[in-house]
């Protein structure tokens, strides 16, 4: 056990004691850890002992990459797949998809996020419904967000919208890629780890251009 | 010219009438020589001197002197605040830092002066530092907002702006330092009003109006402290960006178009299908790790992705199940052969020949080669004609013994009665 304890130095610290069982169960549900609000400590855990056993571990005994990644705005850890498959997670109802209104969703926060570059990243419900209804692609949104275009919308038809939004800033921050100041208003903050859509679809956001001209040749024909 | 600036802005604002005295524009002169920094009493004359030719009239009104500007002073004021209003705003809130907001001994006196202090110095300090902080503001907004340009691939010279821009956000940032240090003094102001409590306790009245005043010094510099950190904040991190940006300028632009570009092209090509935001499928699913602690729904399986389910063989013993076989079929060869003799006997019956069991028994035996066929047949030609009126079975108890299986019956003899 001491030996074993050698290669992974941080399951003898004390901080292990306190915050390894959250930082573990965090990173296996997709968390992003950040020097953020809650996450601080885990986040102060997982920085300390990276490279001192703590990447080991998950490569060793979950086949998985405990990687370290930052933003402009600050650093953020993660659990992701190796290049090859998916390690121990390759089980089934150990991976989640990601959904297609939360991949679109995903993409504008992340769009913000690069736009809000200078400024801190909050937004508010008007600022979505901006986008939503005055934007320069305001007939896309509400294609797929209502179903149809309208001049105007009933007031169920708009509640409807702002639920699901509300439900995809929920599972946002669920990830660690918002906190939701106040979730009935739907006021939140976007967060650095947003950045892991930039990985996440590198290959998508670097093939764009090809994936536009595929794309537009399948409407011709 | 500042001097008769800030004489009629003070009218305006009600610092002084409109009619002033000599203490009046001896103090408003010391604010002047102050922000100035002119330090000789001869420049201070000759300034008054200048300024009271053209600018201002000194008229006696029974045994005091009072002053009045004229109507050119006031014209030409209206005209130059309009023109360098942000330089007049600057000299307005430093006065107004500087003789108001602190809190003299004397103000302390009693709730009168106290009182007093806090309508005529902190009220409009405070009006005017709000007012100073929303310009600011707005101001770090606007450049903020102007900034995001920065990031558009269409930008000429963006080095040049890039730089420029840190110039002005320096600038701000000075603004908001000084901002910050000149109501530095608050600990000081409200240290002094913690102080005064216990000389404003004496009765109810003074205190309740005492607690009042201090409740709102008290929330104003509390206000004014995250207002201010917020904009310096707001400076602070579009000057670090600015610095960053410098160098990954190209490579964000270009990241940044990409990703509205791929937005643009999931919004155009998805759909809505009941309500269910669709992606075309040449956008790529991607996985997270995830292991849920509960299931809060009923998960949703696809089974497509799953092994499909066989049904489970059974293990089981072949050799048992020949053996069942063969005896289910030796069982069969009894059954069949029992009939067949049952036949033949009660054919034989029906012809009238009387039938002696024990020779039919051999007759089976010999042909079949199986005990049980006879004793089935037995069996069966009790059964069927033990309850028969026209057929009668007669057992007579005397031994025939067999020489074969080392068997022993008793005669049986079984014929048709004819009535």
């Amino acid at each position: 056990m001491e030996n074993a304890n050698a290669n992974y130095p941080f399951l003898n610290s004390e901080q292990a004691k306190k915050y390894f069982a959250d930082a573990d169960i965090a990173l296996k549900q997709g968390r992003h850890i950040q020097d953020f609000g809650t996450d601080i400590r885990l986040f102060s855990f997982v920085d300390e002992f990276f490279e001192k056993g703590l990447e080991e571990y998950y490569k060793n005994f979950f086949g998985m990459n405990l990687v370290s990644d930052k933003s402009d705005n600050g650093k953020f850890y993660y659990l992701d797949f190796p290049e090859d498959g998916k390690g121990k997670f390759g089980k089934e109802n150990r991976s989640k998809e990601l959904e297609d209104d939360k991949v679109i969703f995903a993409i504008l926060f992340l769009n913000l996020y690069k736009e809000k570059f200078f400024e801190q990243k909050e937004f508010h419900w008007q600022d979505l419904e901006q986008t939503f209804k005055e934007s320069e692609h305001k007939q896309l949104w509400q294609n797929i967000l209502f179903g149809k275009v309208k001049q105007n919308y009933t007031v169920r038809e708009e509640q409807e919208v702002k639920d699901k939004v509300r439900k995809i800033l929920t599972e946002f921050e669920k990830l660690g890629w918002v906190v939701l100041k106040n979730q009935e208003e739907v006021q939140f903050e976007i967060l650095p780890s947003i950045e892991r859509m930039s990985k996440l679809y590198g290959d998508v956001i670097d093939n764009v251009a090809s994936i536009e001209e595929y794309l537009n040749n399948e409407q011709l024909s | 010219m500042i001097l008769i600036v800030w004489l009629q802005q003070k009218i305006e604002k009600g610092y002084i009438g409109e009619d002033f005295e000599q203490k009046d524009l001896d103090d408003t002169i010391d604010d002047v020589v102050e922000l100035l920094n002119i330090t000789t009493d001869k420049n201070k004359e000759a300034l008054s001197k200048k300024l009271s030719n053209h600018f201002y009239i000194t008229e006696r009104i029974g045994n005091k002197y009072q002053i009045h500007l004229t109507v050119f002073a006031k014209e030409l004021c209206k005209l130059l605040i309009q023109e360098v209003q942000p330089e007049i705003k600057k000299l307005e809130l430093f006065h107004v830092f500087k003789r108001t907001l602190p809190l003299q001994d004397e103000d302390l006196i009693d709730i009168k002066n106290f009182t007093y202090w806090f309508k005529n110095h902190f009220q409009p300090a405070r009006n005017e530092i709000y007012s100073h902080t929303e310009k600011l503001n707005n101001e770090v907004a606007d450049r903020i907002n102007e900034l995001s340009t920065l990031l558009k691939s269409e930008i000429e010279n963006p080095k040049e702006q890039i730089n420029s821009y840190t110039e002005i956000f320096a600038m701000l940032e000075k603004q908001t330092t000084g901002l910050i240090n000149t109501i530095d003094y608050k600990n000081d102001t409200l240290n002094k009003v913690k102080a005064a409590k216990k000389h404003f306790s004496k009765d109810e009245e003074t205190f309740d109006e005492f607690s009042r005043i201090q409740g709102e010094v008290e929330y104003f510099f509390q206000s004014i402290d995250r207002r201010i950190i917020s904009i310096n904040d707001k400076i602070q991190l579009a000057s670090k960006r600015l610095r960053n940006l410098l160098d990954t300028l190209k490579h964000k632009q270009l990241f940044k178009i990409k990703i509205e570009k791929l937005l643009l092209l999931m919004l155009k090509f998805s759909r809505n299908e009941k309500g269910e935001i669709k992606l075309h499928e040449r956008f790529p699913k991607k996985y997270f790790p995830f292991i849920p602690t509960k299931f809060v729904a009923i998960p949703k399986i696809d089974f497509q992705f799953y092994t499909k389910a066989e049904p489970q063989r059974q293990e089981y013993d072949r050799q048992h199940e020949r053996a069942e076989r063969n005896k289910g079929l030796a069982l069969l060869e009894i059954q069949e052969a029992t009939a067949k003799w049952l036949d033949e006997i009660n054919f034989e019956i029906e012809s009238g020949n009387e039938i002696e069991f024990d020779q039919w028994f051999d007759k089976i035996v010999e042909q079949e080669n199986n005990l049980e066929v006879p004793i089935q047949v037995c069996f069966g030609l009790i059964e069927e004609h033990n309850s028969s009126d026209d057929k009668t079975i007669s057992i007579v108890k005397e031994e025939v013994s067999k020489n074969k299986n080392d068997l022993t019956l008793w005669k049986m003899r079984m014929q048709t009665t004819r009535s």
